[in-house]
């Protein structure tokens, strides 16, 4: 038996735990159930809906899908950036993998939550807490037999077999860069390393891939991971531009196949640290790091597009696409019903939904500004850059500072965190049956994302 | 009252069911009626000059409808129709037999066409309906009642109870469960790998035993925890989660 049964905190009672290990949580944000679609087995509980579903929104606005919870908040690193951190002053708690189980199946009978994110601060090394991990899930794959959505945490450093077992029990698995450069991560996360991250990434990638190759047997039922694996960055606790953190999110999505990046503003944890900035949250930085995260997913875009070495980091006032279009005046206006589907993409209002039904719409006839807007593009920013059959909307040509000027006049105000939410929100209407196009993850395929 | 032939003004009356409105939907295909309204019960005060006429539903009629809808339409033609029909509004009816004209007409290229006066309003009530259900499947709160029994109370816009019970069914299969649509007085019941659809009321008040209440407590507990106070913003909450859901959920809500 372990020893952490006789841990005086296991009498802590579980309302207490939960407060603690749930507010310790929170500041997670790569909590989604969606990218696995699983039937239940005769006898089992729960399923797995592939475009994910929330089950509240907290008041912060966050979807509530997970049920998000860190078997403890007891660290033996001192990252800087986190509320765990040894050197902090925190009440601490501790759950055992069977009450996390327990807790998990009767939140889920209640339809409360999607599944379990279960994540950890390194309690002692980071093998003893990948270990706790792996017994939770397998307690609740197995004795459960819970067939809902499992995230689990990948511990940077922990027995790669000890990552590959838990990965063939969880949906999703993540270790989280946190800080966007090696440089950063010495400063503010001295035990943390860049090369244990990575080495944890690459190999969830190649137990995905390999799994991908033996075309498991039918006896292993669920696959490594099926619905990938993530990270997240947080975003203003150190210096790193729009640009570095964008480059890096296009290099992980390319090496490490990822299905998401997760972006965090960082929100002040403590008052007393050089080292850390004090300002507010950058919430309408992280809105905008969403929107071009999107562009780069489904929208063809590259990070060297959006932003330069001249030009580092994205205007608060302006979405990434409309920034991007309007440096490139000259490839517009574009006509609507003759563009390509990429370059119509690419037009500032016209989301992947409105672009597959324009490109249906016209094999039949072409369209009017009145169709168009039917499709469901937005016109407000769409304007500017199209035409219908040669005719424009403007009737005067606009200079770009006029142009800008109008678009940000017409944005409805920013409700930050919508771009995060979006997979899940809206991601889940199909009946508009916009399937000719292969996306990436087939569960957000239809989502309109209207940047 | 005899017919005003000619006038042109002619109300359809059926049962309200969907093989009803198929049957409608037969009829006006084969020409033998030009619908121009349709309701499910008699006005009133019926107008002067103004022909009703009551449909019979003939289940055969409407098969061979829902068959040509799933053959010879897009593979999202027959879901619509469906959705439409759940949202319950008055003229929906009319918009599905809009639609299925406008179907007949262009077959398998119907989606080209979705812009068209008689496809959109479908579209657009399926669609919500489609929301509603989507959006139900997490909001449902399961409570443990006396009897082993998980009874979930819920007040929909549309009638989504038929597309969540398969929700359900699959996600829940070793329970017993009930989900009350409280405003349609309808519940589906489910238990041993079937459900299925009843008139339902509640009499008395459920008596929660202390572990469920626990459980609910733990639940509200966390909503509140889980959220980031930096980041309050009532507002999107409230955008992804309108007021008129709160009243069943199991976490208050401030
Ligand atoms: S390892 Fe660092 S980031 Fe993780 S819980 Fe501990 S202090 Fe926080």
């Amino acid at each position: 038996m372990l020893d952490y049964f006789q841990h005086g905190l296991l009498l802590m009672d579980l309302y207490k735990k939960l407060e603690i290990l749930s507010r310790s949580a929170k500041y997670d944000a790569s909590c989604a159930s969606s990218g696995s679609s699983r039937k239940n087995d005769l006898g089992g509980i729960g399923t797995a809906v592939k475009s994910g579903i929330c089950h509240s929104w907290s008041d912060d606005g966050r979807c509530i899908s997970l049920f998000k919870i860190l078997l403890t908040n007891m660290c033996t690193y001192d990252c800087a950036y986190c509320i765990n951190r040894v050197s902090n002053d925190l009440p601490r708690a501790l759950f055992t993998p069977e009450e996390i189980a327990e807790l998990t199946v009767q939140l889920y009978r209640r339809n409360y939550i999607e599944g379990l994110f279960l994540s950890s601060a390194i309690y002692r090394n980071p093998d003893y807490t990948m270990e706790l991990i792996f017994r939770t899930v397998t307690i609740l794959r197995k004795k459960y037999r819970f067939n809902g959505y499992i995230h689990a945490k990948a511990m940077p450093g922990a027995d790669p077999v000890l990552i590959r077992k838990t990965g063939f029990l969880a949906d999703r698995m993540s270790a989280n860069i946190e800080l966007p450069s090696e440089k950063s991560l010495t400063l503010l996360a001295p035990q943390k390393k860049k090369g244990a991250i990575f080495k944890a990434m690459i190999n969830i990638k190649s137990n995905i891939l390999d799994c991908r190759e033996r075309d498991y047997s039918p006896g292993r039922e669920r696959g490594f991971v099926p619905a990938g694996q993530s990270t997240q960055l947080v975003i203003g606790a150190s210096p790193e531009s729009d640009y570095t953190i964008l480059n890096l999110s296009e290099a992980l999505y390319r090496s490490f196949s990822l299905k998401r990046v997760y972006y965090s503003a960082y929100v002040p944890v403590t008052a007393s640290d050089a080292r850390l900035p004090v300002a507010e949250p950058p919430l309408r930085r992280e809105h905008r790091l969403y929107q071009a995260d999107w562009l780069l997913r489904f929208y063809g875009f590259n990070a060297g597009e959006l932003l330069s070495e001249k030009n580092q980091n994205f205007d608060p006032e302006l979405d990434p696409k409309s920034q991007w279009a309007l440096s490139n005046m000259y490839l517009f206006p574009v006509e609507i019903n003759k563009a390509d589907y990429a370059m119509l993409l690419r037009v500032p209002g016209i989301g992947m939904r409105s672009a597959q039904r324009i490109m249906k719409s016209r094999t039949v006839r072409s369209l009017t500004f009145d169709e168009l807007q039917r499709t469901g593009v937005v016109l407000k920013r769409a304007r500017f850059f199209v035409t219908c059959n040669g005719k424009h909307l403007e009737k005067e040509e606009l200079d770009v500072v006029s142009i800008k000027e109008r678009i940000i006049g017409n944005h409805a105000p920013l409700l930050l965190t919508a771009a995060r939410n979006k997979e899940r929100s809206i991601g889940q209407l199909d009946l508009f049956g916009s399937n000719f196009l292969t996306a990436p993850e087939p569960g957000i395929i239809a989502i309109t994302g209207e940047l | 009252m005899s017919p005003a032939s000619g006038s042109g003004q002619v109300t359809y009356i059926y049962d309200g069911s969907f093989h009803g409105l198929m049957t409608i939907a037969y009829e006006a295909e084969k020409g033998n009626i030009i619908p121009h309204c349709i309701l499910v019960m008699e006005p009133d005060t019926p107008l002067l000059f103004h022909d009703y006429i009551h449909v019979a539903t003939d289940l055969n009629k409407a098969e061979e409808v829902i068959g040509a809808i799933k053959t010879k339409l897009p593979p999202l033609a027959y879901k619509r129709v469906l959705f439409c029909y759940l949202s319950e509004v008055p003229n929906a009816p009319q918009c599905i037999i809009d639609y299925l004209n406008l179907g007949w007409r262009y077959g398998k290229l119907l989606d080209h066409y979705s812009a068209h006066d008689n496809a959109m309003p479908l579209r657009r009530l399926a669609e919500k309906v489609a929301r509603e259900w989507h959006r139900m499947t997490g909001l449902v709160r399961f409570r443990l009642a006396p009897g082993g029994i998980y009874y979930a109370p819920i007040e929909p816009d549309y009638n989504v109870l038929p597309l969540l019970s398969p929700h359900f069914a699959e996600r829940m299969a070793q329970e017993h469960w009930i989900i009350h649509d409280i405003g349609r007085n309808i519940a589906s019941r489910y238990s041993g790998g079937e459900w299925d659809i009843i008139d339902f009321e509640i009499v008395d008040t459920i008596e929660y035993d202390d572990a469920e209440l626990a459980c609910q407590n733990l639940w509200n507990n966390y909503f509140t925890n889980i959220a980031i106070g930096y980041r309050k913003n009532k507002r999107l909450q409230k955008q992804f989660l309108p007021r008129r859901y709160w009243k069943h959920l199991v976490e208050r809500i401030a």
